[in-house]
């Protein structure tokens, strides 16, 4: 056994059950993402259906079929997170608007309750025709608003027409912003997994193809072409998944194969990598706070593991009975336990009690699920588990 | 004026014959009779007027009384009854007449009559003897000379003058003897209110003093409560209230207001009598105390007495003692104040109770005193609690209860008398629970699964209200009654808040009796606090912060509660009132959170929901009430609406609970109930479920419950799932078969023949566009029917023609036809399981599924290769029953799958005829137990045998010598028949072997219209038919018809029959 691999602690507890398990999507579950607070879960699936579920009773709120075909990515954009953006095989990236009112008028049927009644899509804003001739989700970012008054603006990157490279694009004025060439001289493969974050100067890309190897690309200065500043092979098959934790000034990497790796955002130490028994981990995301990553596997588990040293594995979430395809951790909302001063966090424990004593028992409920530190899962077999973990 | 004009003229006859009788009577020819007689109708006389208002005045007293002094002065001679009329006439004389105004003199002569005559012995009369009439009148007229000398000071002073004082003692002593012994009731009354209008008379304390103790004593004889002696209520009202006046105006306080009263009234030598009084006072008082002290303690006992007047003189003698004799009988005050308490436990509403909640709220010292009581009270409680007298326990927690509602209402309650109070209850809630934990263990009986759909129904208009939460000896129901209320009251306090908080936290870390104890009392309290919240939320929101932190309380127990539900073992009887009560905490929130409560369900609902399921009836009785609550609460019409709204979130429940190897019967009767309700809707959410079924299954394959109870799930989703629309639709399977049976082969006429002939040769010539043709439609008559029989080979070939037509088409429904499909498929492996009742479950699952899954060629027809053996092994089952299943099943998969049976038909046919064969003998032995020796072979052959035995066994009687015979061995043959029906109607192309055995197995039942139908069909044969009915002579052979070509005499004859 490699030393890398930490063994699994035969621990008293009984093993993991999900929360919850959402039931509906009748295909395989691709996207997966809390938004509004952990008040939605918007999950997209193979046959293009989009739903958005009402995180704290678990029903759905939302169901239309956004794409014709397979989803590869879900978003929000948005003060209040009321646009959805859905990228889909069909070579489009819809952006659909959804406030809270919206919501009534919208069919809650889902697509496993296989009727054939009409359905209402939400208001279409924008659609844009992006090339997805691979299975790469596209990736964005926030632009730091200079000017407040206006709609705010993000970076959405797809793959671009060429293998390899990556095309950059703002909303809303659907303005290029940027095209990334393939790396020079390395036979990479298509384009698998992006990245994109902005910090207050700069933009920074990351990029992960086919052949295994993973790019940091930043922002260079107007009218440069865009290089890589670290390249490195740290897979032996296709990168499936990248996510970076900005705090720890790393960004991890997952595969087809066995390996997830840690690079650093600064290039300045070497890759870590974590040689796991099980290929093939479709999904990684780092939670908000950057303590623990998940990583959901084709065999049909969703490991936690930490995000520092050795990238201890933390838990094994079971359930499904058939390959895991994304996951998405929950906005830590409660972030008093991390504060040191342990009077100041009695002392908010105590006002926030206070507030939550005015309130009602449904917004009471709603409450201590966005607190909750939800994870979700998507699976081959459609379903949705919710899990509640550190 | 007129009035009394005329009363005088009525009076004046009667008073001069009066008058003249009575002095005649002091000669020689009086008589006693006429005296009576007079007196009588003065009598009438005077009572008429009184019915009226009374013309009555002094002065016609005075006239009338006149004749009477005459008859009063011959008292010696006169008989009782004459005394006793000339006493009421005094009475009513003194009552209407004189009132005030009578004369002192002669009011002091009446006394001394009076007490003489209400003696027992009086002296000076006719005869030593006296009547209980004549003494009661006696007192009578006493009273009413009392009330009309206590009109004037003048009157009164006549009664306590220093002279008249001897006097005065010897009618109290007689009045009281009169009280003590009085042998009649009337006399005891009259006594008592003798004495009471004395009392009041005198109002003198320096006098009555003398004669308190005497008095006291002799009342104490009466008031306290004997065994031998009941009084009557009207006597001892009378003396509490005597005893009250005489305490008053002997003991009372020497309040400034009533000295100043004394002083406004002029009355010479006030002052100094005040004084002297006072003066007095401090010794008799000081010396009084002690004997009083112990009389009240006699006559208190009467605070269980069941008249609420009496009480409530009780109560207002205790209001004396407090008020008015504060200072003299302090020590008796807190006997007064627990007397009053008690009494407010029955009537809250009592005059005295609101008089003692007025001064607790003045006079502090009364309320520390109280404060004291209650704590002793409690100290003693858990003692009570632990003894045997149970009404005693009742008793003092309903007087501890009334002691806090006085204290509550002072503001006097702190949190520390709350805790000392939780703590007392907890403990008794234990000692009840702990001594009924005798009780008979319960009879554990699962109930009929079933029944839980029909339960859910059911309850729509069943009750919405909770029975005990406790399970409880019978005498122990008074005591926690008892105990509830008085907790009840603690919840309506805002005070109790600071309390249940700290319950809450405790009751996670109790265990056994202590939880039960911890959790009634918090959720009786919070169930309180509850309601209490509601009237003043709606009227004012003053205690905010109060009912927030009951909601908090509630928030903590709700999720203890759902804990509680949902814990897995309920193996004692702790636990189910554990759940009882948590079922109930559950139902409180839900009508708390009205609306609300609806996004709770997704936690809440399966729980419940997994208590009905329980096998004691008791828990299922309160889930059901709490499913109504819920129901009610979050506004759904019915429960099933709950139940079907919801059934996400119990399905998600399920799932989860099978997925974790609970094994526990109460999920797959939960899911069961959901299938029931809510229909093939339910089906493609059941996927994983499904999966965790068969997961179980594979598990637990030993458990032959547990395994059943499983099945039976999966047959309840076949049998919903057949439901769902899309397998309701006219099908295309069902068409095919009609193509096919249309196409079957059919005894060729001659003309058919010929043009047959005709197009081979035809075909032969060209022989290519013909080969398209023969591929397209004609391929199954181009079958050979009378092959031989047919191989494994064959019947791969015989099914493409079949599948060729749908081989893109997918199943409709596809969600629900993959889950029967895997359903149906799973059942293989169990079939060959030991219990007899799994394996026809397993069968009627089968049966169920099978025209659902007929509709998808590809998916049936493998199914059926894989279902094959095992169904067929099921042919030899040593149950009847699980046989008879096993034809039906095969019978349907005939009519389904049509010829692709033919050949498992022919390979399997030597099982049927043994299973006919068995049958049969099996048949005739019940009819003839005895057969005879050898016969056994003929009897197998024998149809007549056969036709006989199935006439007897016939269900409907009508046969005249009935046979009791099992009736499975009957329904055995119907399915045999049925299913060679079946054959015979769906299979083209049968083996003739396997015809021709078929048409001797039906021998017996050849009459039966539908049999021959069948067998005379496109697939049968009626030449056949007709031939073993010639044989069995079933028919007489027919006249043979001239000039018929041989060839088609079968035919034709057969079509004339």
């Amino acid at each position: 056994m490699s030393p890398d691999v930490p063994s699994l602690q035969s621990s008293a507890l009984p093993p993991a059950q999900p929360k919850y398990v959402l039931r509906g999507h009748t295909a395989q579950v691709h996207a997966v993402r809390f938004l509004r607070c952990n008040s939605r879960l918007l999950t997209g699936d193979a046959n293009g259906w989009v739903i958005l579920w009402d995180v704290p009773i678990k029903r759905p709120v939302a169901v239309w079929r956004a794409h014709a075909q397979t989803i590869l990515g879900v978003g929000v954009w948005g003060e209040v997170e009321e646009k959805v953006i859905t990228h889909g095989r069909d070579n489009k990236l819809h952006i659909w608007q959804i406030r809270h009112e919206d919501e009534t008028d919208l069919s809650k049927v889902l697509p496993i309750e296989e009727t054939t009644a009409d359905r209402k899509a939400p208001w279409l804003l924008h659609s844009l025709d992006v090339n997805a001739l691979n299975f790469c989700s596209f990736a964005m970012c926030r632009i730091p608003d200079s000017d407040h008054s206006h709609e705010q603006s993000i970076l959405i990157a797809v793959p671009g027409v060429n293998d390899g490279a990556i095309t950059i694009t703002s909303l809303p004025s659907q303005s290029r912003f940027a095209a990334i060439p393939p790396l020079k001289d390395i036979n990479t493969g298509m384009l698998m997994a992006l990245r994109l974050h902005q910090t207050s100067t700069s933009l920074t890309v990351l990029a992960g193809y086919e052949s295994g190897h993973v790019a940091l690309f930043r922002q260079p200065s107007s009218g440069q072409l865009w290089k890589p500043s670290y390249v490195a092979k740290t897979h032996a098959q296709p990168v499936l998944s990248l996510d970076l934790a900005p705090g720890l000034g790393a960004f991890f990497s997952s595969s087809a194969d066995a390996i997830i790796a840690r690079h650093s955002l600064d290039a300045s130490t070497e890759p870590v990598l974590l040689r796991t028994k099980h290929a093939g981990q479709q999904s990684l995301v780092v939670r908000l706070d950057e303590r623990v990553f998940a990583t959901a596997g084709w065999d049909g588990r969703v490991r936690v593991c930490g995000t520092k040293g050795g990238m201890t594995e933390l838990a094994v979430l079971k359930w499904h009975k058939e390959g895991c395809f994304a996951v998405a951790f929950a906005d830590i909302l409660d972030q008093g336990e991390q504060v040191d001063n342990d009077q100041v966090v009695a002392k908010k424990d105590d006002e926030a009690e206070i507030a939550t004593k005015a309130l009602t028992v449904s917004r009471r409920r709603e409450a201590n699920s966005a607190k909750t530190h939800w994870l979700a899962a998507g699976s081959k077999d459609g379903k949705v588990s919710l899990w509640d973990i550190y | 004026m007129d009035d009394r004009q005329q009363a005088f003229q009525k009076l004046k006859p009667a008073c001069v014959a009066l008058s003249r009788t009575a002095l005649a009577l002091s000669g020689p020819k009086g008589s006693v009779a006429d005296l009576t007689q007079d007196l009588e109708s003065l009598r009438t006389i005077l009572n008429s007027f009184t019915a009226r208002s009374s013309p009555l005045d002094e002065k016609l007293a005075d006239y009338v009384f006149f004749p009477l002094s005459q008859v009063l002065k011959q008292s010696q001679k006169l008989s009782l009854t004459c005394l006793e009329i000339t006493l009421e006439v005094l009475a009513v004389l003194i009552e209407n007449g004189w009132r005030q105004h009578i004369q002192h003199a002669l009011a002091a002569q009446m006394l001394i009559l009076c007490t003489l005559l209400a003696g027992e012995k009086p002296t000076g009369l006719s005869t030593e003897k006296t009547t209980n009439e004549l003494r009661t009148t006696a007192l009578r007229c006493l009273c009413f000379l009392f009330r009309a000398l206590a009109g004037t000071h003048e009157g009164r002073r006549g009664v306590t003058a220093e002279s008249a004082v001897p006097q005065l003692g010897q009618t109290i002593s007689t009045t009281l003897d009169a009280l003590v012994d009085g042998a009649s009731l009337e006399l005891q009354v009259a006594a008592s209110r003798a004495l009471h209008a004395l009392a009041d008379t005198v109002g003198d304390g320096d006098v009555l003093a003398s004669f308190l103790p005497g008095v006291v004593s002799k009342l104490t004889r009466v008031l306290a409560p004997q065994t031998k002696q009941r009084r009557n209520h009207a006597v001892l009202i009378e003396c509490l209230e005597i005893t009250s006046v005489l305490l008053k105006a002997v003991l009372g306080n020497p309040s400034p207001t009533s000295s100043a009263h004394k002083r406004s009234a002029p009355v010479n030598g006030s002052g100094v009598r005040s004084e002297s009084k006072s003066r007095n006072g401090d010794g008799y008082q000081t010396e009084a105390s002690p004997h009083v002290l112990s009389a009240l303690q006699q006559i208190c006992r009467l605070r269980g007495h069941d008249r609420e007047d009496v009480r409530a003189a009780l109560g207002d003698l205790c209001v004396t003692v407090l008020q008015d004799c504060s200072t003299s009988l302090a020590t008796s005050r807190a006997l007064a104040l627990g007397t009053l308490v008690f009494l407010s436990t029955d009537s809250p509403r009592m005059w005295p109770v609101i008089e003692l909640e007025n001064m607790l709220q003045t006079d502090t010292g009364l309320l520390a005193l109280l404060q004291e009581l209650f704590h002793d009270q409690l100290q003693s409680l858990v003692q009570t609690m632990m003894g045997a007298d149970e009404y005693l326990k009742t008793q003092k927690i309903q007087h501890l209860s009334a002691a806090y509602g006085m204290l509550d209402r002072c503001g006097a309650t702190t949190t520390l008398l709350m805790r000392a109070i939780a703590k007392a209850l907890d403990d008794s809630v234990v000692i009840v629970l702990q001594s009924s934990t005798l009780k008979s263990s319960q009879t554990i009986s699962i109930e009929p699964i079933q029944s839980l759909d029909l339960a859910i129904q059911d309850s729509d208009s069943m009750r919405t209200s909770f029975g005990s939460a406790l399970v409880l000896q019978r005498g122990q129901e008074q005591v926690m009654a008892s105990i509830e209320s008085f907790i009840e009251s603690l919840g309506r306090s805002p005070a109790s808040t600071h309390y249940s908080i700290d319950v809450a936290g405790k009751i996670r870390m109790s265990h056994g009796d202590a939880k039960i104890s911890q959790f009634w009392t918090a959720y009786s309290m919070v169930k309180a606090a509850m309601s209490n919240d509601q009237v003043t939320n709606t009227m004012l929101t003053t205690y905010e912060t109060d009912s927030a932190n009951s909601i908090d309380f509630l928030e903590e127990l709700y999720s203890f509660s759902l804990d509680a539900l949902t814990s897995s073992v309920t193996a004692t009887a702790q636990d189910q009132m554990i759940q009882g009560l948590a079922l109930r905490t559950v139902a409180l929130r839900a009508q708390t959170a009205g609306l609300d409560f609806r996004a709770e369900l997704v936690d809440a609902l399966y729980p419940i929901l997994h208590t009905l399921a329980s096998p004691t009836p008791a828990l299922q009785q309160d889930s059901i009430v709490a499913l109504n609550i819920v129901t009610a609460a979050c506004g759904y019409p019915s429960t099933s609406a709950l139940i079907i709204e919801n059934f996400d979130y119990l399905t998600n429940a399920v799932a989860l609970k099978l997925n974790t190897f609970d094994v526990s019967p109460q999920a797959p009767q939960v899911l069961l109930m959901m299938l029931r309700l809510a229909g093939p809707g339910l089906l493609p959410y059941m996927e994983d479920t499904v999966e965790s079924i068969f997961a179980a299954l594979e598990s637990y394959h030993g458990y032959a419950t547990l395994v059943e109870l499983l099945f039976r799930v999966l047959g309840v989703m076949a049998e919903e799932g057949i439901k769902a629309p899309a397998f309701a639709s006219p099908n295309k399977g069902l068409l095919e078969n009609v193509y096919v049976k249309e196409e079957q082969w059919q005894p060729m006429t001659m003309a058919k023949l010929m043009s047959t002939l005709r197009d081979r040769a035809a075909e032969r010539d060209s022989l290519e566009s013909a080969e398209n043709d023969e591929c397209g439609h004609q391929a199954f008559p181009r079958e050979p029917w009378a092959a031989g029989p047919t191989t494994e080979n064959e019947d791969d070939d015989s099914a493409p023609p079949l599948n060729d037509t749908d081989v893109e088409v997918p199943p409709p429904a596809p969600k629900i036809y993959a889950l029967l499909l895997k359903i149906t498929t799973l059942t293989q492996h169990f079939l060959p399981s030991a219990s007899p009742s799994l394996r026809t479950s397993l069968l009627s699952l089968i049966r169920t599924s099978i025209p659902a899954i007929a509709l998808h060629d590809n998916s049936f027809l493998p199914l059926i290769n894989t279902l094959w053996p095992e169904i067929v092994s099921r042919l030899d089952d040593e149950e009847v029953h699980v046989r008879t299943a096993a034809l039906e099943v095969i019978a349907l998969l005939c009519e389904h799958a049509s010829s692709f049976m033919r050949s498992r038909i022919t390979v399997s046919w030597p099982t049927i005829k043994d299973l006919h064969r068995r049958l049969v003998a099996d048949l005739v032995k019940t009819v003839a137990p005895v057969p005879k020796s050898g016969a056994r072979e003929n009897v197998e052959t024998d149809p007549k045998a056969v036709s006989r035995a199935l006439a007897l066994t016939k269900p409907s009687g009508s046969s005249a010598v009935a046979v009791y015979a099992d009736s499975s061995l009957r329904l055995l043959w119907d399915a045999l028949v049925g299913f060679l029906l079946a054959m015979v109607r769906s299979t083209p192309s049968l083996d003739p072997d396997v015809f021709d055995e078929t048409l001797e197995m039906l021998k017996p039942v050849l009459d039966r219209a539908d049999v021959r139908e069948a067998l005379e069909g496109p697939n049968g044969n009626a030449d056949a038919v007709w031939l073993i009915r010639l044989r069995t002579s079933a028919m007489m052979p027919p006249t043979v018809p001239r000039a018929i070509a041989i060839e088609g005499a079968g035919l034709h004859w057969a079509e004339v029959h």
